[in-house]
């Protein structure tokens, strides 16, 4: 696991080599062509970790307790949080342009923690085990937690798109720039159990055939489990820039991207709501995916085509489940050839 | 901050001061402003009107947009007519907004 991780965090360096290098190779190459390198870095602050769900879902409790009549059945709700206030996603992205057509492709990568809380919020009686009925009962206060878990995410994006850009639309106040891309991402989670309120060792919570215990020796043999996560998307990349001087060398270019697509996400079995019936239910699969990055920036053109930019960025994308995302970000973009 | 964190920026940062201080040099970034027209600018700053002549008509010639070949002309052909330094640095600031050419300003969406 932890080769993999270290292999998956290498990539983001190793394309930003070859971006360099490449950059430097190219340059000034041919006069009609311009390449564009921008390195980038996201503070994000990760409200909503959508990539995974919780597990369980808050109502697998109460509703997997339906299954046992004479019950009676307590309320929770999940209270889910950044284990960090920022997490940095690191991005590069590389550009050539002809003319007023833009090619571009970039790679990102940030790794983040979210903690799952999970507490009743109406006192009464939780069910932890959902097999065939529901056993494994506990009774709680209100404030008592029921089980708390911390996923450890890996998110990799990468980007194409091509672009048009429309000079002075209104003259010497807004030029756009619009286009079509492709995004893909992929997120894979670890899951670990940090408390529950079954006595431990022992299955924290357990639906069909699979437990989340702290102990590994329990059913299921669950104590890490990891999900993986995929996002393919179309995109519409769309930037409004406006010159904040005369001469146009400080800018402000407001992005918005709107993502139209599917997200495929394997639990491997672990998270699970209940159906009416009581069984068991699975929650991740194919979903449609949507959702939009809009930042605003302020950026400086100088005078031998490095470009500074700092700005403000929110993501949200929902699939399965919302994923939710802001933070300052700063970047420079090195032009080559094009004169 | 967490030294795992710590170690990501140093490595961001390294990167970065490779690329500004080892290509830099090497490859040829573009520049916004040409030889030339900085050169007829500063002529025409100093208010000697036939050198800044010559460099803003060099300059001039090699622009495929209309909008930047026609205010370099009509610069030239007033030159004459710019007799105080305040005329001057008018016309010059009036060429930098145009010669500032707008691919400068096309930079695709970071995604």
């Amino acid at each position: 696991m932890t080769t993999r991780i270290t292999a998956l965090r290498a990539v983001p360096v190793l394309f930003l080599a070859a971006m360099i290098t490449l950059g430097s190779a190219t340059a000034a190459s041919a006069e009609n062509w311009s390449i564009i390198f921008t390195p980038q870095i996201w503070g994000s602050h990760i409200a909503e970790n959508g990539f995974v769900s919780g597990a369980p879902n808050t109502t697998f409790f109460t509703s997997a307790l339906a299954t046992v009549p004479g019950r009676t059945a307590g309320q929770a709700e999940t209270d889910s949080s950044p284990v960090d206030f920022m997490n940095p996603q690191y991005g590069a992205q590389l550009a050539f342009q002809y003319g007023r057509w833009t090619l571009a492709t970039a790679a990102q990568y940030v790794h983040f923690k979210t903690d799952n809380d999970v507490q009743a919020t109406k006192a009464g009686e939780f069910c932890f085990n959902l097999v065939n009925t529901c056993g494994g009962v506990v009774n709680l206060p209100v404030g008592a937690r029921l089980f708390k878990e911390q996923l450890t995410t890996d998110r990799v994006d990468y980007d194409l798109s091509l672009s048009y850009f429309f000079p002075d639309v209104i003259k010497d106040v807004l030029d756009v720039s619009t286009g079509l891309g492709f995004k893909f991402i992929y997120a894979t989670a670890d899951r670990k159990i940090l408390d529950s309120a079954v006595p431990q060792p022992g299955p924290s919570y357990c639906t069909g055939t699979n437990c989340l215990s702290t102990d590994p020796t329990v059913r299921g043999d669950r104590s890490k489990v990891t999900t993986k996560d995929y996002i393919y998307a179309a995109t519409i990349p769309t930037s409004f820039i406006f010159p904040l001087t005369r001469d146009k060398r400080l800018i402000m270019p407001v992005n918005v991207m709107p993502i139209l697509g599917v997200e495929d996400r394997n639990d491997k079995g672990v998270a699970f709501d209940v159906n009416s019936d009581g069984t068991p239910k699975r929650i991740d699969g194919t979903a449609f995916a949507k959702g939009v990055t809009a930042d605003l920036n302020v950026r400086y053109i100088f005078d031998n085509g490095i470009s500074p930019y700092m700005g403000f960025r929110v993501q949200y994308i929902k699939g399965h489940e919302t994923f939710l995302a802001w933070g300052p970000l700063v970047g420079v973009s090195f032009r080559f050839g094009g004169m | 901050m967490t030294e795992l964190t710590r170690l990501r920026v140093l490595v961001v940062g390294i990167v970065a001061a490779l690329l500004v201080t080892v290509t830099g040099p090497v490859v040829s970034f573009a520049t916004a402003v040409d030889t030339d027209l900085e050169s007829g600018l500063a002529y025409l700053k100093a208010g000697n009107n036939q050198l800044a002549a010559v460099y803003l008509a060099r300059y001039g010639e090699r622009q495929s947009d209309v909008q930047i070949r026609r205010q370099v002309d009509m610069t030239i052909a007033r030159l004459d007519s710019l007799t105080t330094a305040e005329l001057r640095e008018q016309a010059v600031r009036e060429l930098q907004v145009v010669a500032l050419h707008w691919r400068f300003r096309n930079f695709p969406v970071f995604p």
